[in-house]
């Protein structure tokens, strides 16, 4: 579970910190930094997945335009098997150049060190805490990253693998496609993996995708399941619906494309529910409502609550919507606000709290400045 | 067996709202066969419940005469008993000009004496009284191996954990007959 982040000199975050619980609700304005929380958490994923160098995961472009510092500070706290393991990252950048480089990268659990990588050389730590390796390394990516799991640094990989299974997405269906050239163990940033992920989580996770399709049937009139189907190198995702209209042909399949926008986005709702019910993890879901009807949104959301419950272990949601604002305690609540093209601040939901309104009744009047 | 319908959870409560929430599923129903009213931010408290209280049997009634749904109204009793907690909302119904229900009607009282905490720990197997206030949990989800257990004895499967169970608990387990078909 995500426990803290902290970010200075990113966008509009100058010495911003987050702290989060199992079930969360990033509320506030448009432009107060909600999805930049998201975008953060996305990238140091990337950045922690060895996928591209630091300079192209943290341009200079994002440094904040009103600070004259060009040094970056990022970090996050999980919790995981008992412990706390603590990430720090730094970053020097050269914005005339549009160049960065790491200045420092460590990891500690309970305050014990794990890796640091500090001014070109990286310094190992057993998982005892004894002193291990130490060697010189390219200043312009992870050292982290690049590390292989060994029986001496269990601790490391297992940092590595709970920020695997944090998902940061939107769901965007106009880019969500039916066809899957290669399964994804990893929903991508706005969804439009879809397919390759649901192929990757019907092999894995087949349970999980049937009481997915059993809630869908219930959502999609008609709806009877999901299939994969080949075609030459890819697969097709396709959508079995019944018509009880249309005797002696009830079944019909139609490309997932076909669905409207509403249809995919609640597949998708669904799936990654019960699949993350299954594997575990933290799921950052920007705007989950978009799109969906308000009849739907009650169901998925209070099935959400009830899993962080069940042992699933973390949910940090951005909505507009009152279906979702209005049903969680105001413990769940961070309210995000700027001043004029100021920088973040975050606070508990008490300004929300307004004797007879809801929260959605306080902040459609605008009542929370 | 009689089916689930669906039901609008009106609680003041958001311990009670899961809690009554968790059994109903347990107890057979739907996720999209129930309905919460939202709650007003930083917690209601019963009179808010008291005074939205005609307008939610309004629509239930509207509602119930085209499909049949059912209302569970859920409070705690705090420092009164269950009798005197249903008077005075029976004394705000009246005051708007609307039956709190009659007797066939499909409107369920949940009514923890003194409050929903007091049934958790019961069915936790702790020693319980009706008039102490006993602390809340740190979440609410956190009340499923209650709802679990007390599904179980709902069906049959399952015997009361300690003593007697809080006379509050038993009312309310009358109550859940009223919801079915």
């Amino acid at each position: 579970m995500l426990k803290r982040i902290y970010a200075d000199n990113f966008r509009c975050f100058t010495n911003f910190e987050l702290r989060l619980d199992r079930l969360n609700l990033l509320l506030g304005e448009n432009g107060s930094g909600k999805t930049s929380v998201f975008e953060l958490l996305h990238r140091l994923q990337r950045f922690l997945g060895g996928e591209a160098k630091v300079r192209d995961v943290f341009p200079s472009g994002d440094l904040t335009r009103w600070q004259e510092d060009a040094t970056q500070r990022f970090e996050i706290s999980i919790a995981a098997d008992g412990g706390e393991f603590a990430y720090a990252l730094v970053i020097e950048h050269d914005a005339e150049r549009r160049n960065a480089r790491v200045h420092r990268e460590a990891l500690s659990l309970d305050g014990q060190p794990l890796f640091e990588f500090k001014e070109g050389t990286v310094r190992l730590f057993h998982d005892d805490s004894s002193r291990g390796p130490e060697y010189p390394f390219d200043w312009t990516q992870s050292g982290l990253a690049v590390l292989n799991p060994r029986a001496d640094n269990k601790k490391l990989t297992r940092f590595r693998q709970a920020v695997k299974k944090i998902i940061v997405a939107g769901i965007h269906p106009m880019l969500m496609r039916s066809e899957s050239r290669e399964e994804a163990a990893q929903l991508s940033r706005h969804m439009e993996n879809f397919t390759s992920w649901y192929r990757f989580a019907s092999a894995e996770h087949q349970g999980a995708t049937f009481a997915a399709f059993l809630e869908l049937a219930q959502v999609l009139p008609g709806f009877q399941s999901f299939s994969l189907k080949e075609a030459g190198e890819a697969k097709l995702l396709k959508v079995l619906m019944k018509s009880p209209a249309a005797p002696g042909r009830e079944q019909f399949l139609f490309d997932f494309d076909e669905l409207s926008d509403g249809q995919k986005v609640l597949a998708a709702l669904y799936c990654v529910l019960f699949v993350l019910r299954d594997q575990g993890g933290s799921l950052f879901l920007d705007e989950p409502d978009n799109f969906v009807t308000l009849r739907e949104i009650q169901p998925w959301f209070t099935g959400l609550q009830d899993l962080i419950g069940d042992g699933w272990e973390q949910a940090v949601l951005i909505s507009h919507h009152p279906g979702i604002i209005d049903r969680v305690p105001a413990s769940a609540v961070r309210w995000f606000e700027r001043e004029p093209n100021g920088h973040t601040v975050v606070s508990d939901g008490a300004k929300l709290q307004i004797p007879g309104l809801t929260s959605a009744e306080a902040m459609a009047r605008g009542w929370t400045q | 067996m009689s089916q689930p319908v669906h039901t609008i959870l009106f609680c003041e409560d958001l311990q009670l709202r899961v809690f009554v929430r968790r059994l109903l599923l347990k107890r057979g129903w739907e996720r999209r066969q129930i309905d919460e009213v939202p709650i007003p931010a930083g917690g209601a408290g019963v009179s808010w419940l008291r005074e939205e209280l005609p307008r939610q049997l309004a629509a239930f009634r509207s509602r119930n005469a085209r499909a049949q749904t059912s209302l569970i109204i859920g409070c705690d009793a705090d420092e009164k008993t269950v009798a005197e907690r249903i008077a005075w909302l029976e004394g705000g119904c009246t005051a708007a000009s609307v039956r709190l229900r009659a007797p066939d009607e499909r409107v369920a009282l949940a009514i923890p004496r003194r409050n929903i905490e007091t049934w958790l720990r019961y069915l936790r197997g702790e020693p319980v009284n009706e008039t102490e206030a006993f602390p809340k949990y740190e979440t609410e989800s956190d009340c499923r191996g209650e709802v679990a257990l007390l599904s179980e004895i709902c069906g049959n499967q399952a015997r009361w954990p300690g003593g007697a169970p809080p006379d509050s608990l038993l009312r309310a387990c009358g109550e859940f007959q009223r919801l079915r078909e």
